[in-house]
């Protein structure tokens, strides 16, 4: 499935959930699904700027040059956002992350009912995993 | 005896739907909503008598004028100050601390003297200080809390010296509702001849203060935390204060005269409120300050106890709340964390719900680290919420909880 694909299912798929209380719980509930970061992870270089709750990304590429993320932060709701990005990178090339608009949050309920902040803090996610594909892809 | 179930009426945004449910604000420690004879003040401030005041030599002007100086006389009169050159209207609690440091950073804090705060100051009453205390060169003490959070008195009575210049404090905490004793911090400070600055912002609602019978030197509050509109807010100070305090901000409405290169400054309150003050607002905060005394600032006071009550009850069945502290006496506020959860999340959750907390820092990082938190949620309910609620709130909660429960 090309990343495409992947965000126009994940819209059907939370705006098949009904009222926003579901949606977040739904989030809540990805978020149990994260692996845990590694520890030696969490570091400086890896935590997200701008963002009002603590985040830590680890955007890597395998030996044929897909991506996949790894990724931590200290609410629910944010780790259940952090399994979203992670399903959406997995198998997708740098090239998609960086081309392709991430806007499947914009197309359900999440985003309106998101504080401001909270919209920024994921602004600054979404931003530091296209530099970070960027980076990787000119390695 | 006042049905406050009808008293809920006079505010229109308390029937809104959120998220499809039955808003239930409990957030008015940041911000009250406004009842309709406020809004109705100002609007009719728009529809019939808007003009700049103090300037305009027309109809419109001298109404604007009078009705602006009719505010600060409501303001004096519900302070119980001495005049209305007591009253300076600023843009809120933080402004007027401002300019209270400001000044005394430029005419009283010299070298080795010294300002006193307290362990649970919001940020607006210990930043000021932090920096008038740097560029003056003077030292900020903090005054430590008990484990319950109570200020540790006999510390404050320890640091007291003739080097204090001023004791800056809260009436009400804004995280731990903690009433602290005014009187006595007060007194004590005046015995060695420092000025005493009361942070009211979180007091309005639950205690009447009378200034003179307080002594104290400046007290502040914010319009919207008592049903006015934001962007007013009062600085009260002694008249003998107020005069020795520079402006500390310059331009129109302040001057006697000016030429090219100097300024001579008018009289008090206008010569410390430069530029277009806010009239609308401070019109606003008069009418909001009519209705608290129409439905009496102790009947008030004695429903939000009482509603405080019932959530602290509500939330000590929960086996992961923990609230923060146990004042002697607590007002308006519960702060609390809850066991391997975020408080944003539990807020985030109880939004989707209709139910409005906050959850953050508070501006209070001190404060929170002392406690041993990062963040923490917080109820603030008003005498407008009703007890019928916490049932509803309770049970938000427990979804929430199951919600995060789940996932872990």
């Amino acid at each position: 499935m090309t990343f495409h694909e992947k965000q126009a299912k994940l819209v059907e798929q939370v705006n098949g959930l009904g009222d926003c209380f579901n949606q977040y719980a739904y989030l809540i509930s990805c978020a149990a699904a994260l692996p845990p970061l590694p520890e030696e992870l969490h570091t400086e270089e890896h935590l997200v700027k701008g963002c009002q709750s603590q985040v830590w990304i680890h955007l890597a590429a395998r030996a044929d040059g897909t991506l996949y993320l790894q990724a931590d932060s200290d609410t629910l709701i944010l780790k259940g956002i952090l399994k979203l990005f992670a399903g959406l990178v997995d198998g997708c090339t740098p090239k998609e992350i960086m081309d392709d608009p991430w806007d499947f949050l914009e197309k359900t309920e999440l985003t309106v009912t998101f504080p401001s902040s909270r919209t920024v803090g994921i602004s600054s996610i979404v931003q530091k995993i296209k530099t970070d594909a960027a980076a990787l892809s000119s390695c | 005896m006042i049905d406050f179930q009808s008293v809920r009426n006079d505010f229109p945004i308390l029937s809104s739907q959120v998220h499809g449910h039955p808003l239930i604000y409990l957030d008015n420690a940041a911000t009250t909503q406004l009842p309709r004879c406020v809004l109705q003040s100002v609007r009719e401030h728009y529809e019939k008598y808007n003009s700049n005041v103090h300037r305009g030599i027309h109809y419109l002007s001298e109404q604007s004028t009078s009705h602006f100086e009719a505010a600060r006389a409501a303001v004096c009169r519900f302070l119980g100050a001495n005049s209305c050159r007591e009253i300076v209207f600023t843009s809120g609690t933080t402004d007027s601390i401002n300019l209270v440091a400001r000044g005394f950073q430029e005419r009283f804090l010299f070298p080795g003297d010294e300002v006193i705060t307290t362990e649970m100051e919001h940020h607006a009453n210990l930043i000021p200080w932090q920096e008038a205390c740097r560029r003056s060169g003077a030292v900020l003490r903090v005054i430590p809390l008990s484990e319950t959070g109570d200020l540790d008195l006999d510390s404050f009575h320890a640091m007291l010296s003739p080097r204090t210049r001023l004791v800056a404090v809260a009436a009400v905490s804004n995280v731990l509702g903690t009433v602290n004793p005014l009187e006595p911090i007060i007194e004590a400070a005046h015995r060695v001849g420092a000025a005493v600055l009361v942070d009211a912002a979180q007091a309005m609602r639950h205690l009447r203060f009378d200034v003179q019978a307080l002594d104290c030197d400046f007290l502040c509050f914010s319009g919207h935390k008592v049903m006015a509109p934001a962007g007013i807010g009062v600085l009260y100070g002694k008249e003998e204060w107020l005069d020795k305090l520079p402006p500390v901000s310059f331009g129109g409405g302040i001057v006697e005269h000016v030429s090219q290169f100097e300024a001579a400054y008018t009289a008090l309150p206008q010569r410390l409120e430069a530029g277009t003050p806010n009239y609308p607002g401070a019109i606003g905060l008069a009418a909001a300050l009519d209705y608290l005394s129409g439905l009496g600032l102790e009947a008030v006071a004695r429903q939000e106890d009482l509603l405080l009550q019932a959530y602290e009850t509500m939330l000590r069945q929960f086996p992961r709340i923990h609230i923060l502290g146990e004042p002697a006496r607590r007002a308006g506020v519960l702060s609390f964390t809850v066991k391997d959860f975020s408080p944003y999340d539990v807020s985030m959750l109880l939004d989707k719900l209709g139910v409005a907390t906050r959850s953050g820092q508070h501006c209070a990082q001190p404060l929170l680290e002392r406690l041993g938190t990062a963040y923490a949620a917080r109820i603030s309910p008003a005498f407008y919420n009703q007890l019928e609620e916490v049932p509803a709130v309770q049970a938000a909660l427990e979804r929430t909880l199951s919600v995060l429960e789940a996932a872990k």
